[in-house]
């Protein structure tokens, strides 16, 4: 045998695919070479392309190098043939066993590209045996001397790098931006310029899982690994290839300048493989080759191993290829005998290298991503995590204990381990793994900065990990809220609960709002018909029950009147909101919620201002969706992560359900979570329990008794040990607060609490209400007042609790509709989170649906990812669907809890239109014609002109009021 | 790079790496892949395939410079080891790779 030439590589390759037909296959690659030659790479390996991890071999790519396309063929065809016959390999004093070589073909695809650069190599082989590079004339300008790229130079990889290295690297010695360059490493006029490199770039992009690249060269007797361009480094990834920062320092030997950053376990990975490669080849008969970082043989721009390396960094959407670079022999074309052993030898390393690749050469690497925590900025009494996060490359399971803290050092508060240690089971292969340890911190009280340490062990390695850990608490994030309320003419219509009008019952429910609100939050009002109307600035809420920002929004909304012209410009309203917002500085948060009763009817319209809207805006509809046709208002509450809930006709038992809404909305607004939100009615001499849930991971809870005579109850509670809690005797309870609302009662407990002279927080609670005597009484006595049906209170007095919570544990709830038309599908979906972890197969959640029909549907969230629940149920009627998320389950530390909000699903014929805008060269608005009739009307000469033509200037003046100026 | 001209390989030492580096910049000269080896007390060599004509301006430098091999003359030795015609064509012959297969009970194995 002799070296093959560029004819007999081509045949030898596709006689291999044509013999072992099942085991391997031939892949044509797209590009042709300048002088029109086609390449062909063979996949070795069962299964379908891509359903493996693949380890590609490029061969041939220096023209001179003649033995790497030999190695490249032999190779193939000893593991082909050794594979088939079920029998061991040898090389000199190496021996692969049948099993491994069955091991390997069977969980491997191996793809050898045995000649890169068939061009070269024949004209190395007939003409000029030096020849390295390609035979690509386009930067010759005619000079035959100047012919060529070196294709080793021509990756994607800090390919300018005149602009990329130093100045006093020798990266200038061994790349040239010269086609004449006597060096023979010109690069070519751009990356991927030459069909040989966008060969490989194609294998390479169409086997995505490729994890392992090796080219093939001559000669040194190195096993080279990442990276060529400079020393490496692990531990500022920010020193890196792709960092602009760094040009013109890269390439200097031992300077601190500059230094390529490699991840340790990568490091640990490339250099485990290439001594697997080193020891196999050594065995065969004594060689001994130098497995060493590519930079250590000359610094390198635009080369193969770097590339390929490079992808995965660049786009993190490819998979991590370690990139190696073989230089066999000490000549680049020895005597045949020679190159048969050097065949021998090289061959054994790259077994060796497969069988040992898929366990990254049996390392265990183990590095720490995150070299510090940082708790930055925790609100007070708000619990929250981070992880230490270690990267791990091994087949074996790997344990993390935490053997020392998290232990504060200086500052108040404490560090906690929510999950405990972390662990992660055998692989099959050592593709890079995650293990996160969670720590956790409570926020103290504002301003407090917290130091700490932990001390992490990795027994496999004997590693220990040192990681400081600082925090800082800030105060809680203060939200101000503006509530924009309708006034048109239409909120005098009947609400459909007895004896009240829709102002009415807006007036008994937005109250809930503005005595819920959290104390230094801050809340605001404008009114609307045709026109937004200034009603409270922002003021800040101030002390339960008496703070300034409460009792002025609660005079605001009980002197909040219709009027009976007015239409409906809930544009106007909602930016009026946003002009109040936008120019208040101290507040985290802004939000708007609308509450109206009726279709837009006049300008400015939502669509005409919703471009500027950048709060979060919660609307709150009254009235059916055909009477609100909620088009645009739904769109902008979708727009800004807040949502709309409708009521929909109301009726004798629906007393709670706006102020429910207005609650639920705070809750939204605020970040609070509803825990439990049961009702009824209750008689006198009956005392009911209510329980809720409260955890760990709640800092503070409202528990609210809504009611229209809450004066009525005795309203206590009752820890989890027993002890009642009794707001007229709050001596010696500390962290708790009572409010005495016009049509609420409420508690706000600070957790934990003391009480009975013991902290009382996660736990069951109870609400215990009974109506008193004297409530009773008085209660029915108010009924009388009232013109209120005395039939209705057989049952008792109606009530409803609710409980929220401002919890580390949140339930984020989403009703979406692809459609508002008939037969659209409500989606539903929950996300509940502890301490930002996902709650993992803790908790179920159900959604009730009601139907418009009155028919209920119970829907069964599945959990499709950790701590994300999913489910739908078809909308076919039209109407509105209100949907109650139902979660309960259990915390981290095992308490149980419970999570609810309300949602509306929406359906109506014409959902799907656009929204009325008030647009240049659209019809006026009835409103607008309103206002320039009246206009004319008052014009004495107008009544005269009239008048001279026998029509009554008052008898239009009734008939304006009657239809185009009638209330909206 | 001309063809006609001998080529010679050759290897180039200097006492201290800074030498080197000043000689390669001023000559690009085609370089083994070995890139440079460094030597006890600081010096330093480097493989290179120069045309004959060269050599007198690269001896100019305070450089050693040894003649290794007519580059060219076992260039034409190696190119007359290169397979003519295809051996592979026709009878569709599968290519063996040089390593010993071998059944497993067999006892000549290593």
């Amino acid at each position: 045998m002799t070296y093959l030439n560029v004819g007999e590589v081509e045949t030898a390759t596709a006689n291999l695919a044509t013999a072992y037909s099942s085991l391997c296959q031939l892949i044509t690659l797209p590009h042709a070479t300048f002088e029109g030659r086609t390449a062909h790479a063979l996949r070795l390996g069962g299964g379908a392309p891509g359903s493996r991890d693949c380890l590609m071999i490029i061969c041939g790519v220096h023209a001179r190098e003649w033995g790497s396309c030999e190695i490249g063929i032999d190779f193939a065809a000893d593991l082909l043939e050794a594979y088939t016959g079920h029998l061991a390999l040898a090389y000199g004093g190496k021996i692969f066993t049948a099993a491994q070589i069955q091991t390997l073909l069977d969980s491997l695809h191996v793809i050898v590209f045995p000649l890169v650069n068939p061009d070269g190599r024949h004209y190395s082989q007939t003409a000029a045996a030096m020849w390295r590079r390609n035979r690509n004339p386009a930067s010759s300008g005619g000079n035959p001397s100047c012919v060529g790229v070196d294709i080793n130079r021509n990756y994607d990889f800090l390919f300018d790098f005149n602009a990329t290295f130093s100045p006093a690297s020798d990266v200038g010695i061994h790349t040239s931006d010269n086609p004449c360059n006597a060096s023979q490493v010109y690069h070519g006029p751009a990356a991927f310029s030459e069909p040989e490199t966008r060969n490989v770039k194609w294998l390479l992009d169409t086997n995505p899982r490729t994890r392992w690249f090796i080219d093939v060269h001559s000669y040194a007797e190195d096993i080279l690994f990442n990276w060529g361009d400079d020393q490496n480094q692990s531990t500022n990834p920010a020193m890196s290839f792709q960092n602009a920062a760094f040009n013109a320092l890269r390439g200097v030997d031992g300077d601190a300048a500059y230094k390529e950053f490699i991840p340790p376990t990568d490091l640990a990975v490339a250099q485990q493989l290439a001594f697997r490669f080193r020891d196999a080849l050594q065995a065969v008969r004594g060689k001994t080759y130098t497995a060493k970082q590519a930079f250590d043989l000359y610094p390198t721009a635009g080369a193969s191993d770097d590339y390929v390396y490079a992808r995965h960094f660049v786009d993190p959407g490819k998979g991590k290829i370690y990139g190696y670079t073989i230089e066999w022999g000490t000549e680049f074309q020895p005597p045949w005998a020679e190159m048969e052993l050097i065949i021998q030898d090289v061959s054994a390393g790259l077994i060796a290298f497969c069988l040992a690749a898929p366990c990254g050469g049996g390392v265990v690497a183990v590095g720490l991503d995150t070299p510090a925590l940082s708790f930055h900025d925790v609100p007070a009494g708000v619990e929250t995590v981070r992880a230490a996060v270690f990267s791990v490359q091994t087949c074996g399971a790997v344990a993390f204990n935490v053997t020392s803290g998290p232990s504060v050092t200086s500052g108040p508060g404490s560090f906690g381990l929510p999950l405990g240690n972390g662990s992660l089971p055998a692989a099959p292969t050592a593709a890079e793994r995650e293990v996160r340890i969670w720590v956790s911190f409570k926020g103290t009280n504002p301003g407090d900065v917290t130091a700490g340490t932990m001390t992490i062990h990795c027994p496999q390695t004997g590693q220990d990990f040192v990681i400081p850990i600082t925090a800082n608490t800030i105060a809680q994030p203060k939200v101000a809220s503006v509530l924009v309320l309708d006034k048109s003419g239409s909120m005098d219509d009947p609400s459909g609960i007895p004896g009240q009008r829709r102002i009415d019952v807006l007036h008994a429910a937005a109250p809930s709002y503005v005595t819920l609100l959290p104390d230094n939050d801050g809340i605001g009002v404008v009114s609307f018909d045709q026109d937004a109307h200034p009603v409270q600035p922002v003021t800040t809420a101030g002390a339960l029950g008496v703070g300034a920002g409460r009792v002025g929004a609660t005079a605001a909304i009980t002197a909040h009147a219709t009027n009976p012209a007015g239409s409906t410009a809930i544009g106007d309203g909602v930016e009026l909101a946003h002009n109040t917002l936008q120019p208040l500085a101290g507040y985290d948060r802004k939000a708007i919620v609308v509450f109206t009763d009726g279709e837009e009817t006049a300008a400015k319209y939502i669509a005409d201002v919703a471009g500027l809207i950048n709060e979060r805006v919660f609307a709150i509809g009254l009235g059916t969706v055909e009477q609100v046709n909620p088009v645009a208002l739904n769109k902008l509450v979708n727009n800004t992560g807040g949502y709309l809930l409708m009521t929909d006709a109301l009726g004798p038992n629906d007393i709670f359900r706006l102020a429910k809404y207005f609650v639920q909305i705070l809750a939204g607004v605020t970040n609070a979570e509803v825990v439990v939100d049961p009702d009824g009615s209750l008689p006198p001499g009956v005392e009911v329990r209510v329980p809720f849930d409260l955890t760990e991971a709640d800092y503070a809870s409202d528990p609210v008794v809504l009611s229209p005579a809450p004066w009525a109850f005795g309203f206590e509670l009752e820890t989890p040990a027993g002890v009642r809690i009794d707001h007229h005797a709050l001596g010696g309870v500390l962290g708790v607060q009572f409010v005495d609302g016009a049509q609420l009662n409420a508690y706000r407990l600070s957790l934990p609490v003391v009480a009975g002279g013991a902290g009382a927080h996660a736990g069951r609670w109870h609400v215990v209400l009974g109506v008193r005597d004297d409530g009773w009484k008085k209660y029915l006595a108010w009924l009388r007042q009232h013109d209120r049906a005395l039939g209705s209170a057989g049952l008792g007095v109606p009530y409803s609790v609710v409980v929220q919570a401002r919890s580390n544990l949140s339930m984020a709830a989403y009703l979406t509709q692809p459609s508002y038309e008939p037969g659209t599908t409500l989606q539903l979906r929950a996300v509940l989170t502890e301490i930002g972890l996902p709650v993992e197969g803790r908790a179920r959640v159900r959604a009730e649906v009601k139907r418009p029909d009155g028919t209920q549907a119970v829907v069964t969230l599945a959990e499709t990812e950790p701590g994300v629940f999913e489910g739908s149920t078809p909308a076919p009627l039209t109407g509105i669907y209100p949907v109650r998320f139902r979660a309960a389950g259990t915390t981290l530390r095992g308490f149980r809890f419970t999570r609810e909000q309300a949602r509306t699903g929406l359906v109506w014929r014409g959902g799907d239109s656009d929204g009325p805008r008030d647009e240049p060269g659209n019809l006026c608005s009835c409103r607008q014609w309103c206002d320039a009739l009246r206009c004319l009307l008052e014009d004495s000469g107008v009544r005269r002109w009239l008048e001279d033509r026998h029509l009554d200037p008052q008898r239009l003046e009734k008939c304006l009021e009657k239809t185009l100026c009638g209330k909206g | 790079m001309p063809t006609e001209e001998k080529i010679l390989r050759i290897l180039i030492t200097t006492r201290e790496e800074q030498a080197l580096r000043v000689l390669l910049r001023e000559n690009p000269l085609d370089l083994s892949c070995g890139g440079p080896q460094r030597h006890p007390g600081g010096a330093v060599s480097v493989e290179a395939y120069v045309p004959e004509h060269q050599l007198e301006r690269l001896r100019r430098y305070e450089a050693k410079i040894d003649i290794l091999d007519d580059a060219s003359a076992t260039a034409r030795e190696r190119q007359k080891e290169v397979g003519e015609g295809n051996r592979f064509e026709g009878e569709k012959r599968v290519p063996r790779g040089l390593g010993r297969k071998v059944k497993e009970d067999r006892h000549d194995l290593p």
